[in-house]
């Protein structure tokens, strides 16, 4: 039987994006710190400016070593083209700014990121972009919400801090029905877990800072272009299907086919607004991705192993991961992250913020700070961190209750992890 | 029939034309390093999607002759250099050894005396669109092909699996079996204008062999390998693909 030829998941996060440099032979791809790039001659500057040609002019644009970040992570995640941003809080703008403009309107799970509310909520509107939050489970009410002005139906894969899981088939259905692409934060799943693209997600976006990285080091955020949305036939992408004058009026679906929007994302958005990644910070993040495969596995099995602990612990009144089967997205979260559910998890101490403040301070291997996906295990209290500028109702409607804390659990020695969860619930015991 | 023909993003001009052919399951954007970039260097610039393909309605051609003539009529008697990739090199050929055609030159770009189809991929063709698009991207490359693209952020891999997934039903399988049945052969002979044959060195789909051997059937054509890329040398290497295409259009 003949089958087609592609590399494996392992075998892209270590290779892809890079091939030996021509000249010295270096294997891995060189730090390229500079911040322009010589022109063969003016008539070769004219071609790059106009988008005639491909390659890189300055690195707000472009640059070699956060090119490879970006093909890399476009493999993985099965996607055309991505781009890299300073954080994934500007891979979602950059997405926003991309198919949004004054007057038109998204829709969102209720259940994300409190940087994204804050943004939805706070920010866009006085652009003129207005918010419709939804409970991501509820198919009938996300349909009922999109409107002629919908530009994007916005979802996390995992959710953020509730663990809810988005069905991503379904939602593919629905946004598509309407001519509206399907936006995915997949940063809690990583593409290992899951790769939207293959449940019909058309662009995806991470928090590199995360996972990706996996060593709590730097800052970054991209955007991936699945490819699939038709922005021709949708009839509501004006900025991608009629002729933009800044290139002597390209028409970016003419001439970018399939990869139309994260061609005007890059050509637009980072010239615009100039939230791109620098060169060091993308050699971190290919290391990162190098180990990516190996890291998840010790992370998701690490996570069993807490979450089966504190199931069991006293004090402990629920917990949330979807790879429980007591989780409501339980059998949602094996048919699309059939490796594992991740490893953040949430549990509610019967003894409410009280018990997780002390808790939060009992511990000693846990770190607690405002991150997700390290190498290390942290915790939070996402009531009075995190999503602490969201109001009561959209508090309740993400799931947030006084006595939630939020775990990153990492890939130490899990006896370790253990012993340390057990003294911090005895700390945090009236 | 509206045919749907991109022009570079410049409104097309009287004259000469450069005109550029993809090949099965594609359309117009495989030409997007050159037809923007030739389209303001002052050429007049046409790349059609060819009927089912792209943006242009209406049943594919079930022959390359077919396709040809649609193609002919289109073109009407403007004086024309044909660019034509794989399926569209045979198209551009068949076109070429037409009278009625006033052709100024011929770039046949991964192509062959006689194109093979694998059966695998016909067979994918007609009843499962999703593997044959990858069987199409995995022979499109080297083998293990890791990336390096030169547009920056791009994975051409899925690019072309995108592209393929997203033509109608049939149209794939109707183009690799009238790409199978052509006799690009008996046809060279008969070419009188200035060719060149343009071969990815690691192409698979239509080795770079192949390729040579029709060459050395049209009387005085030119053939040069593009190292390093596979079937899709305009894409995978486009400044050195370009320059190779300057010099023969400014010959």
């Amino acid at each position: 039987m003949v089958t087609p030829d592609a590399l494996g998941f392992e075998t892209l996060a270590l290779r892809a994006g890079v091939e030996p440099d021509e000249r010295t032979g270096a294997s891995n791809i060189p730090i390229y710190l500079s911040s322009s790039f010589v022109f063969e001659d003016t008539d070769h500057a004219a071609s790059l400016f106009n988008l005639e040609v491909p390659g890189h002019l300055y690195s707000r644009i472009s640059n070699p070593t956060v090119a490879a970040f970006e093909e890399r992570m476009a493999a993985l995640e099965g996607g055309v083209g991505a781009v890299a941003t300073a954080s994934g809080q500007a891979a979602l703008a950059l997405a926003v700014t991309t198919l949004t403009g004054s007057g038109a309107h998204v829709v969102a799970s209720s259940s994300l990121y409190g940087g994204t509310v804050n943004l939805l909520v706070h920010t866009l509107p006085r652009f003129g972009v207005d918010t419709t939050f939804v409970d991501v489970s509820d198919h009938g009410a996300i349909e009922a919400a999109i409107s002629d002005a919908t530009r994007m139906v916005l979802v996390e894969t995992i959710g953020n801090p509730a663990m809810t899981v988005a069905d991503l088939p379904a939602l593919a259905d629905i946004a598509h029905r309407a001519g509206v692409p399907l936006v995915v934060d997949n940063t809690f799943a990583t593409p290992y877990l899951c790769r939207p693209a293959e449940w019909g997600a058309d662009i995806v976006f991470h928090s590199a800072t995360k996972f990706i990285s996996g060593h709590g080091s730097v800052i970054g955020g991209v955007l991936v272009d699945a490819g699939t949305f038709d922005w021709v036939g949708s009839g509501r992408f004006d900025l991608l299907t009629q002729p933009y004058a800044p290139y002597r009026n390209i028409v970016f679906s003419d001439q970018f086919g399939p990869a139309a929007f994260i061609a005007r994302a890059r050509a637009e958005g980072l010239r615009d607004f100039g939230a791109c990644m620098g060169a060091e910070v993308a050699y971190r993040l290919l290391e990162g991705l190098e180990t990516l495969a190996v890291r998840m596995d010790r992370h998701v099995s690490n996570a069993v192993t807490v979450v089966k602990h504190l199931e069991r612990a006293g004090g402990v009144s629920a917990v949330l991961y979807p790879g429980l089967s007591s989780h409501r997205d339980h059998a949602l979260a094996d048919r699309l992250m059939p490796a594992g559910a991740g490893s953040i998890l949430s549990f509610i101490l019967e003894g409410g913020r009280d018990a997780g403040r002390r808790f939060i301070e009992g511990v000693r291997v846990f770190t607690h700070l405002a991150n997700v996906g390290d190498a290390r295990s942290l915790v939070i209290h996402p009531g009075s961190t995190t999503h602490a500028q969201l109001d009561a109702a959209a508090m309740a409607a993400a799931g947030i209750v006084e006595g939630l804390v939020r775990m990153s659990v990492g890939i130490e020695d899990s006896a370790d992890l253990i012993s340390d969860l057990d003294r911090a619930l005895r700390a945090s015991a009236p | 029939m509206n045919a749907y023909i991109h022009t570079g993003g410049v409104e097309t001009r009287p004259g000469p034309a450069v005109v550029f052919i993809h090949g099965a399951g594609m359309d117009h954007t495989v030409w997007r390093f050159q037809t923007r970039w030739l389209a303001n260097r002052g050429m007049a610039v046409l790349a059609p999607d060819l009927p089912g393909h792209g943006r242009t309605p209406g049943a594919s051609g079930s022959s390359i002759e077919e396709a040809a003539a649609w193609l002919t009529d289109q073109l009407g008697t403007r004086p024309v250099t044909l660019v034509g990739h794989s399926m569209g090199s045979l198209i551009a050929l068949e076109c070429a050894a037409r009278s009625s055609i006033l052709l100024e030159g011929l770039v046949l770009v991964s192509t062959a005396a006689r194109m093979r189809v694998h059966p695998a991929l016909l067979e994918a063709a007609t009843t499962d669109l999703p593997t044959a698009a990858r069987l199409v991207a995995g022979w499109s490359f080297r083998s293990s092909h890791h990336g390096g693209h030169p547009e920056p952020g791009t994975w051409q891999k899925a690019a072309t699996v995108r592209l393929v997934e997203a033509s109608s039903a049939g149209v794939l399988a109707n183009d690799l079996v009238a790409c199978a049945a052509y006799d690009a052969a008996a046809v060279a002979p008969k070419v009188t204008a200035r060719t060149l044959v343009v071969a990815g060195s690691d192409d698979r789909m239509t080795p770079a062999t192949g390729a040579a051997e029709l060459a050395a059937l049209i009387p005085g054509a030119q053939v040069t390998v593009v190292e390093g890329t596979g079937h899709e040398p305009m894409l995978q290497s486009p400044r050195r693909f370009n320059s190779i295409l300057w010099d023969f259009l400014a010959a």
